[in-house]
């Protein structure tokens, strides 16, 4: 704008000269001569003056540059308010359980504190906090690769082994994790050590993980403990852990593991690297049409040889994901349908049995309601076959409908049941258990989980 | 025969190879350049042309707020050259989990690829206080941006300084396309503005906060949302006491975009207002395939609607 009227009044200024030039050449030379010098006088001001002007222009583009410089300081302050300190999130998981003959209780499951930021150009890193009734855990910390074309993960997380055992608990579905997945994964697949994740060049997403751990999610239990649970119709109701649970029954825990393996050490046994959990997984997604997608995945945990207290055995666990999902174009995230499942073959030997291969898993089907008046709705099916791993013809068979309503994305009431059956030696007979839950779950502040426990 | 079959099977291989090769380095050449909206991504093949190779992560239809976060798009990030985004936390809610796992240090925030096009722009709505008791509040301010054609200039610029700074080679070409773009728009600009002048000072409710940029331009006033905070869906108790205080202001339009259909037909017919189904973005509403396109569309069925 400023050019064009520096522009205008130069070409009135030419104009007018030319005028007078043309008015005062009949009258005397002197006269014209005069007239011409005042002219370029006055020409010589307005030239003058548009410098000026020129000059303020250039100032104030300088300024605007300096403002544009503090816009994208204050942006950034925005995106990160406490520049250096971590990204803050929390939530809160409470129920109101009743199950078998019990009385029913309110339960205090989890607060779990998430925090992440960058490192540095090259890494960022995570870490969730987890508290319960049951104590205060580090759920995971863990150190991630930014700037690399292959992605690295050390440290204490979630490792990439099918799809919900990489769930945090209130980011569930359903109000506990399968019994399959808790009986065969250890629930969370939660495990220290280090992964690493290629995209292939594909023109669909393919990826393979490779991974080494100390273990996955919780080294397998004895069966009997297990049996003792089941036949109370308790096994999946610890609700504020998997961890609580079984630590109560001897197994591993996830955060023992270490020690134990050292005591191991100490009573003689002499192992390298065969102790060790292996990971492979091969996972890939369509997208059938602009609403409808699938994914699937396949992985492998082998251990060459586990060690409890009593036995040392060869352990290979197996798992196969798939998930179809359907959301509509309006609408998205909040309305569709969702049919999912994990399917597990464990095979491992144990001291007096042999080789023991156990088949189980879940599968479930969640519509996504949003009647857009008072928040949104899922109901919600699952089917879940647990086995013993040691007798895999004693199951315990359970099916759950629940229904979830979320007033905003980061508040979500839950209503649950649960019926269980133990299938004793594969007669059908055993004991019948009913369950209800009631919970609520809420999120504070940032809340990063992000891309693995997508929806 | 057997032989002949293997013959052609390796032909055909050999084909699909060369072919695949072929078309891998045909690819290569361009600048692949993946957009969060499809606004974005006209505007860039405006100014990228034949150079660049664009593709949306969202579709015009799809609400913003509630993307999908889906394993293809991180495929689609992992290989991009340079990614295009609205940015003032428009795309909070699925982008930077994608880019945490995309393994993409140019295309993530501080890359050379990582092109956001608020920059210059002053926002409206700026939350008063950051608290989720705002909904899910946008602590940069309103982020719908796009739907000002005169802040559309500042995107095609953003674009072409962004892609420019990636490429330096190019620079050239894209500003001389910016150039002819932006010409366009500016010949576009003042007949939008002669227009749109049915809508000054016309009080209209929408969905959702979509709408304040383009109300701002041509003098529309919105008088409330059928939401009750950003991204909290509306209840009936707000929705009555809407209708009342709609029919004593007398407001005569309820614009809704990319939002389901059922509680903006019911306010309107309630309260006697018009309704219109807006595109928020480009293939919104069929037959809206550009960005020009977009705006067009906004202004004609809004004008027309707030008219006689």
């Amino acid at each position: 704008m400023g050019r064009v009227f520096v522009m205008e009044r130069l070409f009135v200024g030419c104009l007018a000269l030319l005028l007078s030039c043309g008015l005062a050449a009949p009258a005397g030379a002197e006269e014209a001569v005069d007239a011409l010098k005042k002219q370029l006088q006055a020409m010589q001001e307005e030239m003058g003056r548009l410098m000026k002007r020129i000059d303020e222009l250039e100032q104030k583009k300088a300024e605007a540059a300096r403002v544009d410089s503090v816009e994208q300081s204050v942006k950034s302050i925005q995106k990160s308010p406490s520049i250096l300190n971590p990204s803050i999130g929390a939530s809160i998981d409470t129920t109101f359980e009743h199950r078998g003959d019990s009385d029913g209780e309110f339960r205090f499951r989890t607060l779990e504190v998430g925090l992440s930021a960058e490192i540095d150009p090259y890494a960022r890193a995570y870490t969730f906090i987890s508290g319960s009734e049951g104590g205060v855990e580090i759920e995971e910390a863990a150190v991630q690769t930014t700037a690399l074309p292959v992605n690295f993960t050390a440290g204490r997380f979630f490792a990439d082994f099918g799809r919900l055992g990489q769930f945090h608990q209130h980011e569930l579905p359903f109000v506990n994790a399968p019994l399959s997945l808790t009986r065969m994964v250890g629930g969370e697949a939660l495990g220290t050590g280090v992964q690493s994740r290629y995209l292939f060049p594909t023109p669909f997403y393919l990826a393979v993980t490779g991974g080494v751990f100390n273990e996955i999610g919780h080294a397998h239990p004895d069966g009997d403990e297990h049996d003792e649970h089941d036949e109370e119709g308790e096994d999946h109701d610890d609700g504020d852990g998997d961890h609580a649970h079984d630590s109560g029954d001897g197994s591993h825990t996830h955060g023992g593991d270490g020690d134990e393996h050292a005591e191991d050490d100490a009573s003689g046994s002499k192992r390298f690297l065969s102790h060790l959990t292996y990971l492979g997984r091969v996972h890939a997604f369509f997208d059938l049409s602009e609403t409808w997608n699938f994914e699937v995945g396949s992985s492998l945990a082998f251990t060459p040889r586990t060690e409890t207290e009593e036995e040392r055995s060869e352990r290979s666990l197996l798992g196969f994901d798939v998930t179809l999902r359907h959301r509509p174009l309006v609408a998205g995230l909040y309305e569709g349908f969702t049919l999912a499942g994990e399917w597990f073959t464990n095979r491992q030997t144990f001291h007096d049995l042999g080789r023991v291969a156990a088949r189980g898993g879940y599968a479930y089907a969640e519509w996504n309601l949003n009647p857009e008046i008072q928040g949104r709705w899922s109901l919600g099916l699952m089917l879940d076959s647990a086995p013993d791993l040691e007798n895999p013809t004693n199951k315990t068979q359970s099916v759950s409908p629940y229904i979830s309503w979320s007033p905003s994305e980061f508040n979500r009431l839950r209503l649950q049941y649960t019926h269980g059956r133990d299938d004793v030696g594969g007669a059908g007979s055993g004991n019948d258990g009913a369950q209800f839950y009631l919970q609520w779950t809420t999120v504070l502040g940032s809340h990063t989980h992000g891309f693995r426990e997508r929806r | 025969m057997k032989s002949v079959s293997a013959k052609q099977l390796s032909a055909f291989v050999t084909t699909l190879a060369f072919v695949s090769i072929l078309s891998g380095s045909v690819a290569a050449q361009k600048i692949r350049v993946i957009t969060t909206i499809p606004d974005l991504a006209d505007i860039t093949r405006q100014i990228g042309r034949d150079r660049v190779s664009v593709s949306s992560l969202t579709l015009g239809v799809r609400d913003i707020h509630s993307v999908q976060v889906k394993p293809s798009m991180v495929t689609l990030l992992n290989r991009a050259d340079a990614v295009v985004l609205m940015g003032l936390t428009l795309e909070h809610s699925f982008l930077p989990a994608l880019l945490d796992v995309a393994d993409n240090p140019r295309v993530s925030r501080g890359g050379i690829g990582h092109i956001d096009t608020s920059t210059g722009v002053v926002p409206l709505g700026m939350p008063e206080t950051l608290s989720r008791k705002g909904g899910d509040v946008h602590p940069m301010g309103n982020p719908h941006y796009n739907l000002d054609p005169v802040m559309g200039k500042l995107i095609a610029r953003n674009v072409a300084e962004g892609l420019s700074k990636a490429y330096a080679e190019h620079r050239p070409f894209f500003m001389e396309n910016l150039k002819a773009y932006l010409a366009e728009l500016d010949r576009r600009i003042p007949e939008w503005q002669r227009n749109a002048r049915s809508l000054t000072g016309i009080r209209f409710v929408s969905y959702h906060d979509t709408l304040n940029y383009f109300a701002r331009r041509y003098g529309m006033r919105q008088f409330d949302t059928l939401e009750i905070a950003s991204g909290i869906g509306p209840t009936p108790a707000h929705i009555v006491r809407l209708v009342e205080r709609m029919k004593a202001a007398k407001v005569p339009l309820v614009v809704y975009g990319t939002y389901p259909s059922r509680v903006p037909k019911r306010v309107a017919r309630e309260t006697g207002a018009r309704l219109v189904h807006i595109p928020l973005y480009v293939g919104g509403r069929p037959g809206v395939d550009s960005y020009i396109g977009l705006i067009d569309y906004l202004v004609t069925h809004l004008s027309k609607a707030a008219g006689p």
